[in-house]
């Protein structure tokens, strides 16, 4: 087992909190588009405020450059006070320099020697940055949407006045919109790699995964072991699932054989149990075809010469050598064959047969056996020595059930898509408590009396061998009813080899 | 699993994840701010104060600038403070592009006192009042210098033909002189023996026009040129002195003729002494001056004007003068 940190186990809390049922896929492109977007944030605050810094900064630089190089050049002009060459030079430097806004010159007592505003100056713009004597002043001015840095710089050390210059802040707007159209594509590639990569990265992981559960979900233990191919070449978790789901399956597969192998034992053991039950009847059945052989033949041997009666007597003793046959081949039906053998039925000789097998128990049990089998039941393709000996378990275990006197019936009719065998009796009943193990292995009513418990297990798997479904309806104290429903068509039982 | 479900709630989860960014970053992007924006209504406007005070407190220094505006601000700020502070005045200072406009707004009553150029002096010498001359090295007197570069014409007869630079049309030294030289040496104009004349405007850069090889030569004040080698002693051995002009009286601080008697005494008494003044030696200095006598000698600069300009100079120079003829 691998341990789960303490934020591990936070994070898969907060995963599972937000994203819930969401798919792989989803989940990756939530993340990515997460990552991206607290990526765009912190770039964006940061871009902020170092570009906006910079740039303004900048600005401020080249507004004091200008503004100092004003100031040098208009002491002169100011000191001979040629207020004319002072505007000319103000109008010369501003058509120069789209970026100035104005640009004022003041002299000591604050009077405007010269200007750039065509009329009047500005209400508040002269105190607005009114520098202290000799110092240089910087201030931000704001006239609705448009900023300026305005810079005052003292002309000769301020003993003549002040130059005022301002800048357009629009340089730094239109920086930082360049940066932020930079940082909105950048966002976009990103977001699209992300997605991309994100994406794959699910389909990496999720269809192997995928392919895993369908093999899952149609995992045959009986098929042969098929390579589980999940695509992508797997390596790490994946292929981890992979070792996992491949000794899962082989585990399954071996579970698998171990069980067929198990009720393959059943099965032989169930016949072997089945011939030891009938093997009284079977004495009988052959007792008395050989007492009336051995008659026939003393008859003989005491007058030979006889033709007439010979004749007669072998003709009885023919009769009782095929009664002998029959009832030794039904036997060997029951006990043992090596390989399954799928045949036309005749489905009311069976019936006939079975009743042969079973009628001794009967009689020394005292039950009746009623066989409802019509004349017009259709063929039926399918192995008779399995169905023989399902009816036969269904059939001993009835008569065991009833009491002295009660009658067992055996009905056999056409149903929908198939043929229907019904054994039903007047016996004690299921106990509910094992009815839903019933054709488990030594489960069974009769465990004290001898049985082996393994009856029905093995009735269920034979007639899961001819493609049938076996059912049952019981009342304690008011009897039971098993009935075994074979298809007509679609039995091939060869297809399922039984090994016996 | 839901496959109907799951891209929806991604759909909302990434709309969620959106709608944070948006709402973070103009918080953000406001507390990046890194200084308050002072508003200002530019549809606004106020007309400049155009009402002042009329002051009668100042006296008003008109300097003429032998060199740039603001190296004159630079040297003579201090000693106009020093005269006015010692009539109980405020000083006011003020400068004019060329000597004929200080000239001008001397003789129209701008001005009250001007530290005026001994060409422009010598134009209007009978319209104003002398107060002292300032001495240099000992001397009252000055020179006009003609210089060259070493590669550059070494005779003044080698001037001929050559690119030469005066400063002002009113200057003694930057041009009356050298004009004056060219018509007793040669008889004849300036434009016909110079290949080419331009005005500097001052006489270091006239010292720059040459060291620039802009002009060949030109004829500058020699204190002047002292104090540019002094300031630049590595341009020594990149300039030659052609010609030396015999000393002229030096440039001169008059007063304007109706200036209040008593304020011209003081003034006057003020400049003769400020040498003996310790709070006053500094600012002497500053200007190059050790001290101011009453006056010097100014005939030959008055027969250099009258030669140079082809008419006795205050005739040729006040308020109607209009430009001297070159």
């Amino acid at each position: 087992m691998r341990r789960t940190g303490l934020t591990g186990r936070l994070a898969s809390l907060l995963l599972t909190r937000l994203f819930g049922d969401l798919r792989l896929r989803t989940r990756f492109m939530v993340l990515v588009v997460a990552i991206v977007f607290t990526f765009a944030t912190v770039n964006l605050i940061l871009l902020n405020r170092v570009a906006g810094r910079v740039l303004a900064a900048e600005v401020e630089d080249r507004a004091l450059t200008t503004a100092r190089r004003l100031a040098g050049e208009v002491a002169g002009l100011i000191l001979i006070e040629d207020v004319g060459a002072l505007g000319r030079a103000l109008d010369a430097l501003s058509n120069a320099d789209p970026a100035i806004g104005y640009a004022l010159v003041v002299s000591t007592d604050g009077v405007v020697l010269a200007s750039t505003f065509r009329e009047g100056l500005p209400a508040g713009l002269l105190g607005a940055n009114a520098p202290s004597k000799g110092r240089e002043g910087s201030v931000l001015i704001a006239d609705r949407g448009a900023e300026y840095r305005d810079v005052a710089v003292p002309v000769l050390r301020g003993e003549v006045g002040h130059v005022r210059l301002a800048l357009s802040m629009d340089r730094v707007r239109s920086g930082l919109l360049r940066i932020h159209l930079a940082l909105v594509a950048m966002v976009l590639v990103f977001l699209a790699v992300g997605l991309v990569g994100a994406h794959l990265t699910a389909h990496v992981i999720a269809s192997p995964v995928e392919r895993l559960a369908e093999m899952a979900r149609t995992f045959d233990p009986a098929a042969p072991d098929a390579p589980i191919d999940v695509g992508e070449p797997a390596r790490g978790e994946i292929a981890d699932l992979v070792a996992s789901f491949r000794a899962m399956s082989a585990r399954l597969r071996n579970l698998h054989e171990d069980r067929q192998e198990f009720q393959d034992r059943i099965v032989r053991a169930e016949r072997l149990a089945t011939v030891g039950v009938l093997a009284a009847g079977i004495a009988h059945e052959v007792n008395n075809p050989l007492a009336g052989l051995i008659n026939c033949l003393q008859a003989i041997s005491r007058d030979p010469e006889d033709v007439a009666q010979t004749r007669a007597y072998a003709q009885m003793m023919l009769e009782a050598t095929r009664s002998i046959e029959r009832t030794v081949r039904s036997l060997m039906d029951v006990a043992a064959r090596s390989r399954p053998r799928p045949s036309q039925v005749d489905l009311r000789s069976l019936a006939e047969r079975v009743e042969v097998l079973v009628r001794h128990r009967f009689a020394a049990a005292g039950v009746h056996l009623a066989v409802q089998a019509p004349a017009a039941l259709p063929l039926l393709r399918t192995d008779e020595g399995l169905l023989q000996q399902v009816l036969v378990n269904l059939l001993i275990n009835a008569c065991d059930a009833s009491p002295a006197g009660e009658t067992v019936v055996l009905r056999v009719r056409e149903v929908v898509g198939g043929v229907s065998f019904e054994v039903k009796d007047r016996g004690s009943g299921i106990a509910p408590e094992i009815r839903d193990r019933i054709f488990e292995p030594f489960v069974g009513t009769k465990m004290d009396r001898g049985g082996t418990g393994l009856g029905l297990a093995m009735v269920r798997r034979l007639v899961s061998e001819m493609d049938g479904t076996v059912g049952f309806e019981s009342e304690p104290g008011r009897g039971t009813r098993f009935s075994v429903v074979l298809p007509r068509l679609a039995v091939d039982v060869a297809r399922k080899p039984l090994e016996t | 699993m839901n496959g109907n479900v799951g891209p929806c709630r991604a759909v909302k989860m990434g709309v969620a994840i959106v709608r944070c960014v948006l709402a973070i970053t103009p918080a953000f992007a406001a507390a990046c701010r890194s200084d308050r924006a002072v508003p200002v209504d530019f549809s606004r406007r106020e007309q400049p104060r155009a009402v002042a005070d009329v002051r009668t407190d100042v006296v008003r220094f008109g300097v003429a600038a032998m060199i740039s505006p603001e190296d004159t601000y630079s040297s003579y700020v201090g000693f106009t403070s020093y005269l006015a502070g010692r009539v109980g005045l405020r000083a006011e200072m003020v400068q004019r592009r060329t000597y004929e406009e200080m000239n001008r707004i001397l003789l129209g009553g701008e001005v009250d006192v001007a530290f005026v150029c001994t060409g422009g002096y010598v134009a209007i010498r009978d319209r104003v009042r002398l107060l002292a001359v300032p001495v240099v090295d000992g001397l009252s007197t000055y020179n006009s210098l003609i210089i060259a570069r070493p590669s550059g014409p070494a005779s003044l007869e080698a001037l001929r033909g050559v690119r030469f630079a005066f400063t002002d049309p009113l200057s003694n030294t930057g041009r009356m002189y050298p004009i004056y030289l060219v018509r007793e040496r040669f008889g004849l104009g300036p434009r016909e023996f110079f290949g080419g004349v331009v005005y500097s405007g001052g006489h270091d850069e006239s010292i720059r026009l040459v060291l620039r090889g802009a002009v060949a030569a030109a004829a500058v004040d020699h204190l002047v040129y002292d104090a540019v080698l002094r300031d630049r002693p590595e341009i020594a051995d990149q300039l030659v002195v052609i010609h030396r002009s015999p000393p002229f009286g030096s440039p001169p601080f008059v007063a304007r003729a109706d200036l209040d008697p008593a304020l011209f005494d003081g003034i006057r008494a003020a400049l003769l002494d400020a040498h003996d003044d310790p709070s006053a030696r500094d600012l002497l200095a500053r200007m190059g001056i050790e001290r101011f006598v009453p006056g010097a000698d100014y005939s030959l600069a008055v027969e250099v004007a009258r030669v140079a300009l082809g008419v006795a100079p205050e005739d040729a120079a006040g308020p109607a003068g209009g430009e001297p003829v070159p």
